[in-house]
């Protein structure tokens, strides 16, 4: 199978993201600088291309390898180009000979290869769990995209991504006046569903909670953001969303240190404007990951910020089930509400691999739902929960192929789960909501999705008109 | 034929040591030199230090493999276990006086030294005969494979079929008196390809048996919201900021922090807000009113 290639990005957007604004002309040179670059800042890189035995291990566990579905043969086909490069110019026992007869710079084909491949990986670390060396191969993608977008070389989807963050504070390119107006529309909804008046606040000054939403729960998954906004409103707790920061996803992440540090700044400056006790992530796997784990050290700590209690990012779920244990939302939880559902849960793998939270969801579900099961088929630890395909930023039409073949297990458990009676899979990562959407229409298994919040919610204060999503949709 | 002793056997081997033992304090200085930015262990890990010695014992016990297909966690099991009694039954060789526990080893010395050759043999086949395995393995790749069974085999033909004077190959080794004559037997087929891939070893992924002790996403602890993680080259990106003046004219402007303080100011004037309060000094006001 050949590799789908994305289409490289405009120069606005890689203007707005601090890089070149098209393939620089001495990109031979330029990509040996970086590579030479990362090998002196990130020791998992250097690591893999020290010792990495190519034996085939992580292609057993990765979800897009070709016979699994997927566009590449292997994690190994994803290093193969870095190894390749790495052994030409920069290794050691190699050095000697370098000195006499100069290696020819890395050509187009290489380049082209590794650009397709690198963007071919979700990201999962599936294959990190599976390496006997304990080399994490995703980490050497992460990598290596950086060092293609040193030189100028990065996918149209995922630029746009993370020049809307910086032009309007969230991937999807929501403006503030868009924003408010559909929060200001979703308040509607929720009067009109529930009867009551439930607010979604916007950039309100010294709320006990900042939330920071998956802005994508805004625009297409409204379900989970009716659910973080009744949630709220039961535990009597004020909370605002800030235009400013208001994309629980890094996508930054995906493309280089530089975007991914930038992007997490702005949560902090919003919380020096907005004044929270409080800062609560959204539902999202990767989003998750950076906040938790690297907020404290993309720039200076949170120790400095005296309004907030917590110096550090809360999760919904986490504040979730300890609001639910402190009994704060006994006696309103109408389980019965959804009683029409018969759950099942998909762990986003960075819940589980990078900043693991897998009692929360499932404490919130047991509470909420009166039918729940865990996805047949498989464990539910380290490299045996499935790949929605949805992650690594691989946006747009042409790595629909890639992604739908990372899916392609995952499908296979959600099959076996519709046999069990399963008719709706829960998850707590707006990527792997719209993954699922994507992938669940082609592999025909009529189940819906939705996140956690949304199930909670539901039982919270029931839509008197059913399914909201699909209605406001 | 004393100076012919030296610079057939005892130079070489000296040489192949220093090799090994400097190349691997270079690599593994370099390596450990290198940071790791962002604290991105693979999870779930350890939080205390007994946890975290527990996993890397684990490691070092192959624990690695158990994730492994079947055949592959079978053969590079084998493979390893039996390297590592060749290895140590050999330590007789160098250690005076020798323990008993070597000696003892080295009776099933040439039952390891057949394993070893089996499971490389095995691990050979596996990789030539897995397309997706050969169309990304490099001559590195199979260099040492080549090399260990090199030197295994030529140790069984050593060991079984034409031996060599064990007692003068370790007085060449050890630096003191020589011996009368050469060790003698098939010695120099084993000798040199052995030196050769030790020599080798820290310049070739054979540098894994080390180096998976600084893998970031094995050793780092599960404290990404309790301590801070600095990031040594923080000070090469402090300047670098998102900029309106490096956009061309006419392009999308930027919603910078500036833009968000005068909206909020807008909006909260808009509002009709006098005075905003924080959420901390609502607080106080609020329990002065109840009391």
């Amino acid at each position: 199978m050949t590799l789908a290639v994305p289409p490289p990005a405009a120069a606005p957007e890689l203007r707005a993201c601090g890089l070149p604004p098209q393939l620089v002309v001495d990109w031979p040179e330029r990509l040996l600088a970086a590579f030479g670059l990362a090998l002196r800042r990130y020791r998992s890189f250097r690591l893999a291309l020290e010792s990495c035995l190519a034996c085939g291990a992580c292609g057993r566990a990765c979800a897009g390898r070709g016979d699994a579905g997927g566009a590449v043969d292997l994690p190994g086909g994803i290093l193969a180009p870095a190894r390749e490069i790495y052994a030409r110019h920069f290794a050691p026992a190699g050095a000697p000979l370098r000195r006499l007869i100069p290696p020819p710079p890395p050509g187009a084909a290489l380049l082209r290869s590794w650009y397709g491949a690198l963007y071919a990986c979700t990201l999962c670390r599936r294959c990190a769990a599976a390496c006997p060396l304990g080399i994490d191969p995703s980490l050497v993608v992460l990598a290596g995209r950086e060092i293609l977008a040193r030189v100028g070389l990065v996918p149209a989807a995922l630029a746009k991504a993370v020049a809307a963050g910086f032009r309007s504070g969230n991937g999807l390119g929501l403006g503030p006046d868009s924003w408010l107006e559909r929060c200001r529309t979703l308040e509607a909804w929720l009067e009109q569903t529930t009867g009551r008046q439930i607010p979604c606040p916007v950039d309100e000054y010294g709320a006990e909670v900042l939330l920071i939403p998956a802005a994508a729960d805004l625009a297409f998954h409204q379900g989970t953001f009716l659910g973080y906004a009744k949630a709220f409103h039961a535990a009597g707790v004020s909370w605002t969303t800030s235009t400013y920061a208001g994309d629980a996803d890094n996508p930054g992440l995906y493309l280089d240190f530089r975007n991914l540090r930038l992007l997490n700044r702005r949560v902090r400056e919003a919380v020096r404007e907005l004044r929270p006790r409080l800062v609560v992530w959204g539902e999202s796997g990767s989003g998750w990951w950076v906040a938790r784990n690297f907020s404290q050290t993309l720039g200076e700590s949170w120790e400095g910020e005296d309004c907030l209690e917590l110096k550090a990012p809360v999760h919904i779920l986490e504040w979730t089930a300890r609001l639910l244990d402190q009994g704060a939302f006994d006696g309103k939880l109408k389980r019965e509400a959804n009683d029409a559902r018969n759950v099942t849960y998909h762990d986003p793998c960075h819940l589980v691999r990078s900043a693991p939270l897998r009692a929360e969801p499932r404490r919130i579900l047991r509470a909420c739902c009166n039918f729940f099961s865990e996805l047949p088929g498989g464990g539910t630890e380290r490299q045996d929960t499935p790949c929605c395909g949805g992650g690594g930023g691989l946006w747009g039409p042409e790595l629909r192929e890639a992604r739908l073949g990372a899916f392609a297990p995952l499908a296979r458990r959600l099959e076996a789960a519709g046999g069990q009676g399963c008719n709706f899979v829960a998850t707590a990562c707006d990527q792997c909501k719209s993954a699922l959407l994507e992938g669940m229409s082609h592999y025909q298994i009529p189940m819906q999705r939705g996140g956690i919040m949304e199930l909670i919610g539901n039982a919270l204060y029931p839509a008197a008109g059913g399914e909201q999503e699909q209605a406001l949709a | 034929m004393s100076s012919q002793l030296v610079l057939l056997y005892r130079w070489p081997a000296y040489l192949a040591a220093a090799l090994l033992v400097g190349g691997l304090g270079w690599r593994l200085f370099r390596l450990w030199r290198t940071p790791e930015p962002l604290r991105r262990p693979l999870c779930p890990a350890p939080r205390g230090r007994r946890d975290l010695a527990l996993r890397l014992a684990g490691g070092a016990c192959l624990g690695g493999l158990r994730r492994a297909g079947r055949i592959h966690a079978l053969l590079a099991g084998v493979f390893h276990l039996s390297l590592l009694l060749v290895l140590l039954a050999h330590l007789r060789l160098v250690w005076t006086p020798a323990p008993a526990w070597t000696v003892a080893l080295a009776g099933v010395g040439p039952w390891a030294g057949v394993a070893l050759v089996s499971s490389c043999l095995g691990l050979l086949l596996r990789r030539v005969l897995k397309p997706e395995l050969s169309l990304v393995s490099r001559s590195c790749d199979y260099l040492p494979l080549l090399g260990v069974l090199l030197v295994a085999a030529g140790g069984l033909f050593l060991c079984l079929v034409a031996p060599c004077d064990l007692a003068a190959l370790k007085a060449l080794l050890a630096g003191g008196p020589l011996p009368p004559g050469p060790p003698g037997g098939a010695l120099l087929l084993h000798l040199y390809p052995a030196l050769v891939l030790l020599a080798w070893l820290p310049f070739s992924p054979m540098f894994h048996a080390l180096a998976w002790l600084f893998s970031p996403a094995r050793h780092q602890r599960d404290l990404g919201r309790q301590v801070a993680h600095p990031n040594p080259w923080e000070p090469e990106l402090a300047a670098d900021a998102p900029s309106q003046a490096a956009l061309e004219p006419g392009e999308p402007a930027l919603w910078t922090l500036e833009e968000y303080r005068r909206h909020l100011k807008k909006r909260w004037y808009a509002q009709g807000t006098g005075q905003v309060l924080s959420s901390r000094q609502r607080r106080v006001t609020d329990l002065e009113a109840e009391s």
